[in-house]
């Protein structure tokens, strides 16, 4: 047991480590500015298969039904619909950031200011309708979800070439574009039917509100029916242009408590779960019949909302030191997750491009003590809360035990996601210190997935205003200041690096460990689970097409 | 009759209309609804608007409750964030699943309380009557949610004879059987007391007493005469229980992720989507009303006593 | 004069002090013992709790004991820590006596105050008549329209949910069943000759209530107190259970229930398992109290 956990242990941080390495390798290793490596997609011209069988999949969390239109897509969770109903042009696929999907081909041009992309010929959405250029400039057009008003902004306008090519132009250079066209950063590249869509309504709420019961898409399956925020039914849609689906049915259900959802996989009534943590996730590594994989998210890290404050003990570099020494990160990775959780030294998680590959620091009580005794709170201190991170409170309890060690002293301030959320958008406040959402003398905890790469995550949370931050370090917002005017493709990385360096160094955050968003597969799924979990940047599992069953039933 | 039908519809309305106003003063007493509103997150600017227009959240409280009792009045509970669709219609969609699994916990509960129930009152004071009590008393207080959780256990993971998972496609039995059960085990200790005291009252009446000395057997008496009268208060009380259980089974729901109302209100809750949590709340009480209500009139048809003291 | 008066013709009220003594004798002990049993635990939690409920049991060398650990009757289990340890290697021992002040303080107080607002609105219900009796009457019955656990969970996503808010809650929850079955009692009470009585020789109506009315209601009130709170424990459960109840870490029966869950499927059944029986326990005990209070005070109750 303990050989094949360390076993275990070395092999997920090497393959993170090549993952890190290799995808910003690929990136920079490009001939020309504009080409960034999009990789063919894989297709199966076997088009003789009758999709069969019946998938279920637990997902820890309600269902919205607003993850089935990618107009307004609201949350990177919408995907576990996005992609079983509909396609990009260009997304994410096993061992590539990007692939072509619905696009046979993409050119920017060098100087960032045009980008042209190509249908495949004869794609046709679910209902029979071809998919044109028309259809690719309305998605963009009235795309109004997530990080909308920064495309449109930076876009002057969409010309249809022909009726198969589209054109964007822009404003000013857009490097990232790519970035936020082909990835969950928006679903702008998604592609709805225009014709379909503007039927349904007068409004863009009223469309939204309908084309959300009963949508339409180009994706691998079909839309059959929902019970709102409780499951949906999908079907396979034959006329695919990758391949035709193993599995005729794919079910989608919302089971937020996670005993109920690790029993039915145990019964079988669930072929793959999410997030299975805790005390579960052992019974599930010892029953024969399940298999799991570790599916690394990102990492947990605490922040203190009050360090700008100079009465605050968190002011101080030493304490916040302190409280990283006195972290025993593999103690928690062991009681949590099973050992499966990964001790990380950054906020970011290792995938990303650009991002700092740190370790954890070692666990060192008596260097955290000493620390804490030259900072002058020998004795500690007691705080008002420690926030959990909603759905984390027994990490939480844990580490708050740890910090008992050092004579930190709080109270857990429980609250739901929604409202963890709401405080953390509050930000600092015009004149003062502190935060808004989180008064007082706190530590919160908190974990972040945002579509992108590392310069997203310094932009939402080091850079003096961004949406989730309280931070504001000159160092950091002269570093971001070059990286926007900057459009050398080797200059730009090292700015973010830079920026990254400066808050792990001087502890602006206390990163934890790469959670593990470990996804149960039950005994029907065939084929091996890490061929299930190998879409970069993404927890979910997929391409859906590409489920299997075990020999037929 | 007819007066006393009108009387009780009265009071009837009045308690409704009490009901909305009960409910409006506690949410603005305890807290801003435009705050609660917002909570959620994903709401829009615009989607708030519109809420605030249809709520009158800015007004006076006079307007405001003259907005909502409008908007209750024709059945308009408010748009859910979370679904993007009126709570009337989420509700509906739900309310049959609640239904299916009261009425199947409403089936257990009279299967094991009245049966257990007629035991002991026939054998009142005995062996039988003790074990009888102690049962109902169990039911009373173990909590439903304990009891599901163990049921779980056994069937669903260890036996793995049931699913433990939703309501499946339709009318399954399988997926009933658990929740039904944990459901109906807490009526089934109340129906057991009411059918031993009902029972009881009527096995010491004249009329039974009188059938007794003609020498009826006593299996006859039991059957035909005591059974049949003693019913009417079970089956009456049973219709609010019914209700009840559609309503209380919140937790059993939850536990087996059934796509009831009860579910419905605790998704509201955790998402704070305030229109449906309110909606809920709503119709939990009108239907009790409205029940209360049936049950007062058909208790009249049945006993005219109760008719004549109003 | 009155007071002669009062002993012969209303014998329904008993010297307090015979009340006491036939009390004592016909106690069902064992309901009583349990009863005592949680209080005296909930009293002195500090000083008979082997570990601290909220943090880890530590062993000598500082680190934490195994979580999940059985009790001490298993293979595993250790006597230091007799019925087990949760998720966070707490001892459940401690955490069940820590926890008996929750449900004890939610239960009692929170039908206490029930219960006043209860007997008093019946009271003036029962005794004014009237409009006042309608009006009180409608409100009550529209309270009692919203289900206990629906209405429970209402209020605590209006209000912040902490140990005294679900007192709060309770209370708001409650208090219409008592108003209704006092509002019942005083209205025949008051047609009763010792009472009107009373009123033809000009006693003020306070200490009509005072002095008649309210020692008759009190038997009613103990017997529903006391089958009230196992309801009011339960519903506490549940919304610990559902988390909308008492915030972690304090230790509650309910929310260690909640925590037990997961561990209850992987075949953990200690953490669920013992403040399930606790509760059940409690509540068994109420109810039996109750029962034998109603049976031996109040016939009138007997078949409710």
């Amino acid at each position: 047991m303990m050989s094949a956990l360390t076993l275990r242990r070395v092999f997920v941080i090497c393959a993170l480590m090549l993952n890190g390495f290799l995808i910003p390798g690929l990136l920079l290793a490009a001939d020309t500015p504009a080409q960034s490596p999009i990789a063919d997609a894989v297709m199966e011209t076997d088009r003789s298969r009758q999709p069969d069988g019946k998938v279920t999949i637990a997902v820890h969390v309600s269902l919205s039904p607003k993850w089935l239109n990618p107009q307004e897509v609201p949350a990177v969770m919408a995907y576990e619909f996005l992609w079983k109903l509909h396609d990009n042009m260009i997304k994410a696929a096993p061992g590539n950031l990007y692939t072509y999907a619905l696009a046979e081909s993409y050119e920017m041009r060098p100087d960032f200011k045009a980008a042209t992309v190509r249908l495949r010929e004869g794609l046709k959405f679910h209902n029979g309708a071809p998919i044109t250029a028309e259809d690719v400039q309305f998605s963009y057009e009235n795309y109004h979800g997530m990080n909308a008003a920064f495309i449109h902004d930076k876009t002057e306008r969409v010309e249809i070439v022909d009726s198969r090519t589209v054109t964007f132009h822009f404003k000013e250079p857009f490097l990232d574009f790519l970035l936020y066209y082909a990835t969950p950063a928006s679903a702008a590249g998604i592609i709805i039917p225009q014709a379909y869509y503007l039927s349904l309504g007068s409004t863009t709420a009223e469309r939204d509100e309908k084309f959300a019961q009963a949508p339409i898409g180009a994706g691998p399956y079909k839309f059959v029916r929902q019970e709102p925020g409780i499951e949906v039914e999908f079907a396979a849609f034959t006329d695919y242009w990758r391949k035709v689906p193993h599995v005729k049915t794919v079910i989608s259900r919302g089971v937020r408590e996670l005993p109920v959802r690790v029993a039915a996989l145990k019964s079988g009534e669930a072929d793959f779960v999410y997030f299975v943590t805790g005390e579960l996730l052992q019974s599930v590594i010892d029953d024969p019949n399940l298999r799991y994989h570790p599916n690394h998210s990102a990492p947990f890290w605490l922040m203190f909302p009050d360090m700008d404050d100079p009465n605050s003990p968190f002011h101080d570099k030493r304490v916040r030191q302190a409280i990283s020494f006195a972290l025993d990160r593999q103690y928690l990775a062991d009681q949590e997750t099973a050992g499966m959780a990964v001790p990380w030294g950054n906020f970011i998680p290792p995938e990303w491009p650009g991002a700092v590959q740190r370790p954890g620091d070692e666990f060192n009580l008596k260097e955290a003590k000493r620390l804490m005794a030259e900072a002058g709170y020998a004795e500690g201190f007691g705080i008002d809360w420690f926030t959990p991170f909603p759905a984390a409170e027994s990490l939480s309890l844990r580490v708050m035990e740890q910090l008992r060690e050092i004579g930190i002293k709080a109270e857990m301030n429980v609250m739901e996601r929604p409202v963890y959320y709401q405080k953390l958008l509050e930000g600092k406040p015009e004149a003062g210190y502190g935060h808004k959402g989180f008064p007082g003398r706190q530590i919160v905890m908190a974990i972040s997935v945002i579509a992108g790469d590392a310069s997203h995550y310094v932009d939402n949370w080091l850079r003096c205003g961004g949406s989730y931050s309280f931070v504001c370090d000159e160092r950091i917002e002269a570093l971001w200041q070059q990286y926007q005017k900057s459009q050398d493709l080797k200059v730009r990385p090292d700015l973010i690096e830079q920026a990254q360096r400066i808050a792990l160094d001087d502890y602006l955050f206390v990163p934890i460990y790469i959670n593990s968003f470990t996804l149960g597969i039950g005994p029907r799924i065939g084929g091996k689970p890490e061929n299930y979990i190998n879409i970069p940047m993404s927890v979910l599992p997929g391409p859906p097409e590409d489920f299997t069953l075990q020999s037929a039933r | 009759m007819k007066r006393f039908i009108l009387q009780r519809l009265c009071y009837s309305l009045i308690t409704l209309w009490l009901l909305t106003v009960i409910v409006f003063t506690v949410v603005r007493f305890t807290g801003d609804p435009a705050l609660l509103m917002s909570e959620y997150p994903g709401a829009r600017p615009e989607d708030l608007a519109a809420m605030r227009q249809q709520w009158g959240l800015d007004q006076p409280y006079l307007t405001q409750y003259w907005k909502f009792i409008s908007n209750v009045v024709q059945g308009d509970f408010g748009q859910s964030f979370q679904f993007n669709m009126p709570v009337r219609d989420i509700y509906l969609r739900r309310l049959p699943n609640s239904l299916q699994l009261a009425l199947a916990g409403f089936l257990i509960s009279i299967g094991l309380g009245v049966p257990l129930g007629i035991v002991s009152a026939v054998r009142v004071n005995t062996w039988w009557d003790n074990v009888g009590k102690l049962i109902a008393l169990m039911g009373l207080s173990i909590p439903g949610f304990f009891v599901a959780l163990v049921l779980i256990l056994i069937f669903g993971v260890m036996l793995q004879w049931l699913p433990i998972l939703g309501k499946g496609q339709g009318f399954q039995f399988r997926y009933l059987m658990m929740p039904a059960f944990a459901l109906g085990w807490y009526f089934a200790g109340s129906m057991l007391r009411l059918t031993r005291s009902s029972m009881l009252e009527v096995l010491g009446s004249d009329y039974v007493k009188l059938a007794r000395f003609k020498g009826t057997p006593e299996w006859v008496v039991v059957a035909k005469h005591a059974f049949r009268n003693a019913m009417i208060p079970v089956l009456t009380l049973a219709g609010l229980q019914l209700v009840l259980m559609i309503n209380v089974a919140v937790v059993v729901e939850v536990i087996f992720s059934w796509p009831g109302v009860g579910r419905l209100l605790m998704e509201g809750l955790l998402s704070r989507d305030f229109p449906v949590v309110q909606g809920v709340v709503l119709m939990a009480g009108f239907m009790i009303v409205v029940v209360n209500l049936g049950i007062d009139i058909l208790y009249a048809y049945v006993d005219p006593r109760i008719r004549l003291s109003g | 004069m009155v007071a002669r008066t009062e002993v012969v013709i209303s014998p329904a009220v008993e010297h307090p002090a015979r009340k006491m003594w036939t009390l004592a004798r016909e106690a069902p002990w064992i309901p009583c013992l349990i009863i005592v049993i949680v209080v005296v635990a909930a009293l002195f939690a500090d000083v008979l709790a082997p570990h601290d409920p909220e943090v880890s049991v530590k062993t000598d060398t500082g680190r934490p004991v195994p979580s999940y650990r059985p009790p001490a009757w298993m293979k595993g289990g250790d006597l230091s820590t007799p019925l087990g340890t949760d998720f966070h290697s707490r001892d459940i021992l401690s955490r069940l006596i820590y926890g008996a002040r929750v449900s004890l303080i939610v239960g009692i107080i929170g039908t206490l105050v029930a219960g006043a607002i209860g007997t008093l609105l019946g009271i003036i219900a029962g005794y004014a008549g009237g409009w006042t009796d309608q009006v009180i009457m409608r409100i009550t019955d529209a309270w009692m329209a919203l289900p206990t656990l629906i209405f429970a969970i209402f209020l605590a996503s209006v209000l912040k949910p902490s140990l005294w808010n679900i007192v709060v809650i309770l209370s708001l929850v409650f208090w219409s069943q008592y108003a209704r079955i006092i509002r019942g009692q005083v209205l025949s009470l008051r047609e009763r000759p010792f009472v009107q009585l009373a009123q033809v020789t000009g006693a003020s109506s306070l200490r009509i209530i005072r002095r008649h009315i309210l020692p008759n209601v009190i038997n009613t009130v103990m017997v529903l107190f006391s089958l009230t709170i196992g309801v009011a424990i339960i519903i506490e459960a549940s919304l610990s259970f559902l988390g909308v109840g008492v915030p972690p870490p304090k230790p509650a029966w309910g929310l260690m229930m909640a925590e037990g869950r997961g561990p209850l499927i992987a075949g953990k059944w200690w953490v669920s398992v013992f403040p399930g029986l606790c509760i059940m326990l409690l509540v068994l005990a109420t109810n039996l109290l109750g029962d034998w209070m109603r049976v031996r005070f109040d016939p009138q109750l007997r078949n409710r």
